[in-house]
C-alpha cells in the first residue's frame, strides 16, 4: 500500500465516520447504506482514474461529490422519515384511541381494554417488523406503558388473593412474581429507550411523552381505589392524550429538526396548562415549574445522546 | 456543462421521474444511474450524489423501487434498484401530465397566449 492510497483511505474513513455519526438509522440499515456509498465512491474514483485523473485526486473528488456528511445524512434522514399526512394521522390514532377509551369509560370493560392493548402491541410489532417507520414511536410509546398497567393490575389481583387466602405458598408466589416482573419490565423499558436513543434522541422523547400523564392517572386510580368513568382526573388524562395526538401530527409533519424540538417544547407547555385546569387555584409559579420540569424530562434524551457522542469522540 | 439556475430548479423537481425512467430500462446501482442520466441527456442533466441517494431512499420508502444486492459479472456486489409496478404506474402518469404541461407551456412561452 503506497502513501497515496493510505491518504485516500484515511480521508474516506474520516468522511464515513462523520456520516455515520449523523445518520441515526437502525444498525442494519446504516451498515447497508454506508456500504452502498462506499461502493459508489469506489466506482466514481475508478471512472475518474480511467478518465486520466490521478488516483488520490480521483478518490478525493469522489468523496467531495457526496457533499458535506452532515448535509447528506440530513437529506437521507428526511427522505426516510419525513411523514406523510396519512402516516402522521395514523401515529396520532394511538393517543386518540387511548383518549376515547378513557373519556367514555370503556377502559373498564375488560374485553375492550384487552382488545385495545392487543391492537397497540400488534401495531407496534408490525412497525418494528417494517423497520420503525415514522408512525412507529407514537404507537410504541403507548405499547411500552402496557407492562406498567399490566404489572399494576397483576399487583392488585395478587394482593387481593393474598388477602383472602392465608396460603403462604400464594403469598410467596406473589412476592417472587413481583420481584421477577418489575426488574424484567424495567430491563425491557431501558432496552426500548436505548434502541430509540441509538437512532435519534427525538424518537426517545416521543417514547417518553405519554409516560407522565399515564403514571399520574395510575397513581390517581390507586389513591382513589378506582376511577369512576367521567371523573375529573380521568377526563383530564383523556384530554391530555387527545392533545398528545394533535402534537404528534405537528411533530411528524414538521420538516426540520428545530421545528420538531419547538413542537415538543410548545406541546409540553400547552399540555401542562391544560392538565392544570383540573387543579383549581394552581399558582402561575407552579405552572411554570411544572412546564419546566416536563420540558427537562422530555428533552433529557438529548443530554444522554450528547454524553454518548462525547464518549464516542474521546474513544480512540 | 454548467447548468443555469432555471434548469437546476427544473431538474430538482423531476429527479424522481429521471431516476424511474432510467430504471425502467434495467435495474441499476447508484453510480450507473448517474452515468445513464448524464449519457442519455448528452451531458446536459447531471444529478449530484447528494440528490440521488436521498431520492433513492424516498422512492424505496414509497414503494416505487426496491433495492436488491446483486453480484455483477465482475464479481463485485452492488445494490441495484428495480422499478416496481407502483413505480411504473406513477411514471406513466407523470409522463402523461408532463406531455400536457409542456404542450401548454410551449404554447404560452412561444407567445401563443398573446394572440
Amino acid at each position: 500500500m503506497n502513501a497515496v492510497d493510505t491518504g485516500a483511505r484515511a480521508c474516506a474513513r474520516r468522511y464515513f465516520a462523520a456520516l455515520e455519526r449523523h445518520l441515526h438509522l437502525d444498525d442494519a440499515d446504516e451498515r447497508d447504506l454506508l456500504r452502498e456509498l462506499q461502493d459508489h465512491v469506489s466506482d466514481r474514483a475508478d471512472a475518474l482514474v480511467r478518465a486520466g485523473v490521478a488516483p488520490e485526486a480521483a478518490h478525493a473528488r469522489a468523496i467531495a461529490a457526496l457533499g458535506r456528511p452532515e448535509a447528506l445524512a440530513h437529506s437521507i434522514r428526511q427522505a426516510r422519515y419525513a411523514a406523510t399526512w396519512r402516516e402522521a394521522l395514523f401515529a396520532a390514532l394511538s393517543s386518540a384511541l387511548t383518549a376515547l377509551l378513557l373519556a367514555t369509560g370503556l377502559w373498564r370493560a375488560a374485553p375492550l381494554a384487552i382488545g385495545w392493548a392487543a391492537a397497540v402491541a400488534a401495531v407496534t410489532l408490525w412497525g418494528l417488523w417494517r423497520g420503525r417507520p415514522a408512525w412507529f414511536y407514537a404507537w410504541a410509546s403507548i405499547a411500552w406503558m402496557l407492562p406498567f398497567v399490566a404489572g399494576y393490575v397483576a399487583f392488585l389481583v395478587l394482593a387481593a388473593n393474598v388477602a383472602h387466602a392465608s396460603a403462604s405458598v400464594l403469598a410467596l408466589g406473589a412476592v417472587v412474581a413481583a420481584c421477577a416482573y418489575f426488574p424484567l419490565g424495567l430491563v425491557v423499558v431501558a432496552w426500548a429507550l436505548l434502541a430509540a436513543l441509538r437512532r435519534d434522541w427525538l424518537d426517545a422523547t416521543v417514547l417518553l411523552t405519554p409516560l407522565v400523564p399515564a403514571l399520574a392517572w395510575l397513581l390517581h386510580v390507586h389513591d382513589a381505589g378506582s376511577a369512576a368513568s367521567g371523573d375529573r382526573m380521568t377526563m383530564t388524562t383523556a384530554f391530555v392524550f387527545a392533545g398528545i395526538g394533535a402534537c404528534t401530527v405537528g411533530f411528524l409533519r414538521a420538516d426540520t429538526r428545530a421545528a420538531r424540538v419547538s413542537t415538543i417544547v410548545a406541546s409540553a407547555v400547552a399540555l401542562v396548562a391544560a392538565a392544570s385546569m383540573a387543579d383549581a387555584g394552581v399558582a402561575a409559579a407552579a405552572l411554570i415549574a411544572r412546564s419546566a420540569l416536563l420540558i427537562a424530562f422530555l428533552l433529557s434524551p438529548a443530554l444522554v445522546a450528547l454524553a454518548a457522542r462525547k464518549a464516542a469522540s474521546v474513544r480512540p | 456543462m454548467k447548468l443555469s439556475r432555471y434548469v437546476t430548479q427544473l431538474l430538482k423537481g423531476n429527479t424522481d421521474v429521471l431516476i424511474l425512467s432510467t430504471l425502467e430500462r434495467e435495474p441499476m446501482y447508484g453510480h450507473q444511474i448517474l452515468e445513464a442520466i448524464e449519457q442519455a441527456s448528452g451531458g446536459t442533466l447531471a444529478i449530484s450524489e447528494g440528490t440521488l441517494y436521498p431520492a433513492l431512499q424516498r422512492l424505496t420508502r414509497e414503494g416505487r423501487i426496491r433495492p436488491r444486492w446483486t453480484t455483477l459479472p465482475s464479481g463485485k456486489e452492488r445494490k441495484c434498484y428495480i422499478i416496481t409496478p407502483k413505480g411504473e404506474r406513477w411514471l406513466a402518469e407523470c409522463r402523461s401530465q408532463w406531455g400536457e404541461f409542456s404542450a401548454a407551456f410551449g404554447r404560452v412561452a412561444r407567445g401563443g397566449a398573446s394572440g
